[in-house]
């Protein structure tokens, strides 16, 4: 089961919302999906997602920043793992590109951000 | 930004509110537990650690001398039992170290506490305490308010 906390429900509690509100703008029948959502008992779907960034104003990845730094970790690993690979390879002007391209996104994965507030 | 849980167990239950220092207020609530019973409790705030993955604890200090402060004595030993195994530093502090943290800000009684709390949260606006007269209850969103002056006095002190 999918158990983890996210920043749903602290988004909902600082704009003084009831759950039902959410359920109501997300077009839900009821409001027991919205209280899933935000126990990290279930994972909401892109709409919902686009509801919640177009409410609050806020980005999508600020309500899961804890997964986001999560899968950060990994996308760093992966990308530098196929890095190697790609490396390894004979090269051209195309394999170039995609290399140039992987540096990149190596170098700002390893930067830190600064934390929202 | 380190993630504080501060638990505040009395006579309901629990209240607790986990914090990103310095000021975001991530979740916080009322745990109500009829009758009241420390291994429920205990069950709660292990979920709690389970789910919000805090780096630190802060709980109250045990007193003694009521049935009550016995009681809650026994549950922060079991909280303090829990972040040893759980790997997760808990600090506890007494009635006396938020007072005197708060008397910095101006405010040493917990009504004052709770809103200058509010001040700094106002998402707990709708929370807010009423004056206690000697014939009322104490507030139901006190232990709140209780946790959170926790989670500010452990910041004050080891800042």
């Amino acid at each position: 089961m999918y158990i983890q906390h996210n920043y749903l429900r602290m988004h909902r509690k600082r704009a003084r919302l009831a759950q039902s509100d959410i359920a109501h703008v997300a077009a839900l029948s009821d409001h027991s999906n919205v209280s899933r959502w935000e126990n990290g008992t279930r994972e909401p779907n892109i709409e919902s997602l686009i509801v919640y960034h177009l409410l609050f104003d806020v980005p999508i990845e600020s309500m899961f920043e804890r997964q986001k730094q999560e899968l950060k970790l990994s996308v760093y690993r992966r990308v530098l793992g196929r890095l190697e690979t790609l490396r390894k390879m004979p090269q051209d002007r195309k394999l170039g590109f995609r290399i140039r391209f992987l540096e990149t996104a190596l170098a700002r994965l390893a930067n830190p951000e600064p934390q929202a507030l | 930004m380190s993630l504080i849980l501060a638990l505040y167990p009395n006579s309901r239950g629990l209240g607790f509110a986990c914090v990103e220092m310095p000021s975001r207020l991530v979740e916080f609530g009322i745990v109500t537990v009829r009758p009241v019973n420390n291994e429920r409790i205990r069950g709660r705030i292990e979920k709690f650690i389970g789910f919000f993955k805090p780096e630190i604890v802060v709980i109250r200090d045990s007193e003694t001398g009521t049935p009550r402060d016995r009681r809650i004595a026994l549950l922060i030993e079991d909280v303090k039992k829990l972040g040893q195994a759980t790997g997760v530093p808990v600090y506890s502090y007494s009635r006396q170290q938020v007072k005197d943290v708060f008397e910095v800000f101006g405010e040493k009684t917990k009504y004052g506490i709770a809103h200058k709390i509010i001040k700094w949260f106002p998402e707990l606006e709708d929370h807010a305490p009423r004056i206690r007269r000697p014939w009322m209850d104490e507030d139901y969103y006190m232990g709140i308010f209780d946790a959170l002056a926790l989670a500010i006095t452990h910041a004050y002190l080891t800042e």
